[in-house]
């Protein structure tokens, strides 16, 4: 039989190892990495190639869990209420983390205060494209044939963040279009190159294997689309304030312990700089842009605030 | 059974018909509370409401349809015994799956519904327990990696 | 000539024995989690594609796609030795297929489904090689007019075609229309009768409302005649198709082989519609339909040979035009993205390899699995002569755990058990399940692309009818009404009761 206080001083030893291992040890256990969306697309794989990133560098399995549903927004809550002890982790992108808290009253969190930045991982650039029949090749004909047409051009998004910047042009030009709403981009397709829908507002890499069935007139990126070279930016042609991308990151429940995001984003940002990681974003349209956790912090709020300028001007109320 | 002594030789239709009226009313009366929109840019309730008035007329022709019925048909009877005890059982499994996890959980659906024909013996359940054990959990747990924990402590 | 050409390229790489080895691992995985409820291709290809990136380029996209054909060959498995459709394009091999199995003719069911199956498989592969660039031009000249008027049409052959009094079969589907409209519209971001439930908003899964009508009602139904009717499932005869069952089953094979491909093509709603349309195509031209719904073995070939006939040409819009057709698709042309292939209409001359080389395996995954599966069928036979009493729990663990498996939540098995319990009580009533599932399935595509097709035409409901396909749709949905007049009806209910 045991000495009762032998039991007792080895459980109390043990958990005040657990306590102590904790921060410094991190990670002791496989942890788990929510994706708010269903498996497949281009985000969830990509997220799985960081998630790769963590468990090489770690020495733990990160295991994405897909929690899809709402737009995301079932997974992202179910993110910012887990624990913060590092053990759970969530993919931020800009569906989640820009546009639904905008659009939707069920999107309960503050994506300022319900997280804990990790790293910015990637960014997609968007263009604006026409169907190749459509007779326009610059942006002023565009308009101006939108203008002429008086609300009756159409426009497909197969997201809500393309619809976004959709809405964002429709302010900024001055015109009106007729939106219709695809569950996923490639859905949209078919009839963007039949001409039956006149526009569409996608990621610059879903464009290019249908250049000459579609034409990209502007890129909605700070800077041109590398895939798209020759597309000129909205802002290069004198929509200053017209910068909508899409993005992903990774972020954790608000009061994570500074060393654990310390420990993730050098992780984090030592796998991004490989170059085969870098070719695999490549090849799927995101173009690599690693950050520390304060820059991704101050993106976020950035992110948040024009999407919130333009939802306003759109008069888009929250359902 | 009742219904069958009065005027009505099927009461069927009426059963199926009300059914069908009053979970068209429901919906048309929630979807009420949706934008309905127009015809060009239709609102989130414009399609639901079109389908529950549709189906509020199938409910009151299908009711309608009882009065000129001719044979005479009675209700199928309900076997009461083992939907119950198949309910009970499906419910067991899923407080014992995150209570006391996936072991408990498959031995508890087992046990509560051999109930559903019988008596079962302790013999024959605790033989089916261990064979359903083996080949789920070899299947689920260790071929699929399904996240559930076998043991809830 | 061209085409053999690239056919014998895609042959050489496809039979290579790394490929071989990766094809069979794909096929047999496939079948495993098709017969599974809830877990399907999705989750098992999303799991994977992280351990393909070392592997060559072909050999990951020939494994992947082998679990996506391997699954509708497992997924008739479960349709018919359990009534339980583990995918919408299964709905309608349950209703003849379990009843088959229910007479003892389960081996005849399951072989046929796979005769079928690799018929329909072989024939796909051909299409592609001969017809692939017609089929696309069908792809892209299909409006959403089109699309709605094709779903209304399937929406109203499966209410008035099915057993059971049309009124019934009608407000059924309105009904499951309706359920299905539960959760997110996605065109507004809207919440729908959702009460306010986060668990609602994503909708009603497909697997909770199959598992619950299908599995458990049908679990509580044989309970139930087992009382009144005691012995097993009837064990007569040969577990293998006799001639007279090839011979009934070879038209039905190749009519649904053609009414698949055709549709399979069409994005989002192909692989759904199409094993529908060939189920109640078959059973319209029936000479006596009435068999239909009690076992009818023209039922199971033509659905299953529709539904894999549209798992093959589904893969013209994904690799040829960049389009995927469902969200399986989409991971995989995601895998071959990462790998750094570019699905689209400049695959096939960049990357001869190994788009024929995905081709020539497809064909050879199906001579594969119809090895793996004829034998199988002498096991699945024997665990339908295990005594129901044992075997019903078992069935029961494996549908609430495979659903339980989907998103970890006590929810889905709940609403599982609301469904079951209803449409146990509704098909006392003599409301059939069928009608209701299928407007579970297709309701959200109905509403979604007639929104769109008003919304294209600046709210001109005219275009229904000024394009000639939606027009030829919306005349073929009258005629099936019309056909049924009232007192065929009546005489093929009496003769059903």
């Amino acid at each position: 039989m045991f000495p009762r206080h032998l039991v007792l001083a080895t459980l109390a030893a043990s958990a005040f190892l657990i306590g102590a291992v904790h921060a410094a040890d991190y990670p002791s256990r496989p942890v788990q990495y929510i994706v708010p969306f269903g498996a497949g697309g281009a985000a969830e794989l990509a997220s799985r190639v960081v998630t790769e990133g963590f468990t090489e560098a770690l020495g733990q399995p990160f295991v994405v869990e897909n929690r899809p549903g709402a737009n995301g927004i079932i997974g992202t809550v179910q993110g910012a209420k887990a624990a913060p002890d590092g053990y759970t982790l969530l993919q931020a992108n800009g569906a989640t983390f820009s546009v639904n808290p905008l659009l939707y009253k069920a999107a309960t969190y503050d994506p300022a205060k319900d997280f804990t930045p990790i790293g910015l991982v990637a960014r997609q650039p968007y263009v604006i494209a026409v169907s190749a029949g459509l007779p326009v090749h610059t942006l002023d004909e565009l308009i101006a044939l939108a203008k002429e047409k008086g609300g009756r051009l159409t426009y497909a998004t197969g997201s809500t963040s393309h619809q976004l910047a959709g809405e964002l042009f429709q302010k900024e030009a001055g015109i009106k279009l007729t939106h219709v709403p695809y569950n996923a981009t490639n859905l949209a397709l078919p009839d963007v190159i039949s001409g039956r829908v006149d526009l569409i507002v996608t990621a610059a890499y879903t464009a290019v294997p249908h250049l000459g069935k579609i034409r990209p007139i502007a890129a909605t990126s700070a800077e041109r689309a590398k895939l798209l070279p020759d597309v000129p930016t909205f802002k290069e042609l004198g929509y200053p304030n017209f910068v909508v991308e899409g993005w992903f990151g990774v972020s954790a429940p608000a009061g994570l312990p500074p060393e654990v995001v310390k420990t993730l984003n050098t992780a984090l940002n030592k796998h991004l700089a490989q170059a085969k990681v870098r070719e695999a974003f490549d090849n799927a349209g995101f173009e690599v842009t690693p950050s520390t956790p304060e820059e991704f912090g101050s993106f976020i709020k950035q992110e948040l605030e024009t999407g919130r300028n333009v939802v306003q001007a759109a008069g888009i109320e929250p359902r | 059974m009742s219904l069958v002594a009065g005027p009505l030789r099927n009461p069927r239709p009426v059963i199926v018909g009300a059914i069908f009226a009053a979970s068209g009313t429901a919906f048309l009366v929630t979807a009420q509370g949706y934008e309905g929109g127009s015809a060009l840019q239709m609102g989130p309730g414009y399609f639901p409401s079109l389908v529950a008035v549709l189906l509020v007329l199938i409910g009151l022709v299908n009711i309608g349809s009882a009065f000129r019925a001719s044979e005479r048909e009675g209700l199928r009877h309900i076997a009461w015994r083992p939907l119950l005890v198949i309910a009970a059982a499906v419910l067991v499994f899923s407080v014992l799956v995150t209570a006391a996890g996936l072991i408990a959980a498959i031995a508890g659906l087992v046990v509560v519904s051999l109930f559903a024909t019988g008596i079962p013996s302790l013999r024959e359940t605790l033989l089916l327990i261990v064979v359903v054990e083996i080949i789920c959990l070899s299947i689920f747990h260790f071929l699929l990696g399904l996240q559930v924990p076998l043991v809830v402590s | 000539m061209d085409a053999l050409h690239s056919l014998a390229l895609g042959f050489q790489v496809a039979s290579s024995p790394l490929n071989l080895f990766y094809c069979l691992i794909g096929v047999s995985l496939g079948t495993l989690i098709g017969i599974l409820p809830g877990v399907g291709p999705l989750l098992t290809i999303a799991m994977l594609i992280p351990l393909t990136f070392g592997m060559p380029p072909e050999s990951s996209v020939i494994m992947l796609a082998g679990i996506y054909y391997g699954a509708s060959y497992g997924g008739s498995t479960a349709a018919i030795l359990v009534n339980l459709p583990g995918e919408p394009s299964s709905v309608v091999t349950c209703i003849d297929g379990h009843q088959m199995a229910r007479q003892g003719r389960g081996g005849v069911a399951l072989a046929i489904a796979a005769i079928g199956s690799f018929v329909a498989g072989s024939i796909g592969t051909a299409l592609i090689v001969l017809c692939a660039p017609i089929l696309q031009q069908w792809v892209i000249n299909f409006s959403p007019a089109d699309y709605a008027s094709l779903i209304f049409m399937a929406l109203i052959a499966t209410a008035t075609l099915v057993q059971g009094s049309v009124l019934n079969g009608i407000g059924m589907a309105l009904l499951g229309v309706l359920i299905g409209l539960v959760g997110m519209d996605p065109m507004t971001g809207a919440s729908r009768f959702t009460f306010g439930s986060l668990d609602l908003m994503e909708g009603i899964d497909f697997v909770v409302v199959a598992i619950g009508v299908f599995a458990v009602a049908e679990i509580v139904q044989t309970l139930d005649e087992k009382e009144s009717r005691p012995g097993e499932v009837a064990a007569t005869g040969s577990i293998w198709p006799s001639l007279a069952d090839l011979k009934a089953s070879c038209l039905p094979i190749l009519r649904g082989t053609g009414i698949g491909a055709l549709f399979g093509v069409l994005p989002g709603t192909g692989p759904t519609i199409s094993s529908i349309a060939a189920y109640f195509f078959e059973r319209r031209i029936a000479r006596d339909p009435s068999r239909f719904g009690h076992g009818a073995i023209e039922g199971v070939a033509a659905a299953e040979s529709a539904n894999n006939a549209a798992a093959q040409t589904g893969f013209i819009p994904t690799m040829t035009m960049g389009i995927p057709g469902s969200a399986t698709m989409a991971m995989l042309l995601g895998a071959l993205m990462m790998n750094g292939v570019n699905p689209g209409p400049n695959m096939i001359a960049q990357r001869p390899e190994l788009f024929w080389g995905l081709i020539a395996s497809m064909w050879i995954g199906n001579l594969m699995l119809l090895i793996l599966n004829l034998p199988l069928i002498g096991m699945w036979v024997k665990i339908l002569r295990v005594p129901y009493r044992w075997l019903f729990p078992a069935i029961l663990v494996f549908s609430a755990l495979g659903l339980y498996s989907l998103n970890l939540r006590a929810f889905d098995l709940y609403l599982m058990l609301g469904f079951g319990v209803g449409g146990y009580l509704l098909a006392r009533l003599r409301c059939e399940p069928v009608p209701f599932i299928i407007g579970i399935i297709l309701g959200p595509m109905l509403e979604e692309h007639f929104r769109r097709a008003m919304v294209i035409s600046q709210g001109d409901p005219s275009v229904f009818v000024t394009s000639w396909l939606s027009l030829l749709f919306l005349v073929l949905s009258v005629l099936i009404v019309l056909l049924m007049t009232p007192r065929k009806r009546l005489r093929a209910e009496a003769a059903a009761a």
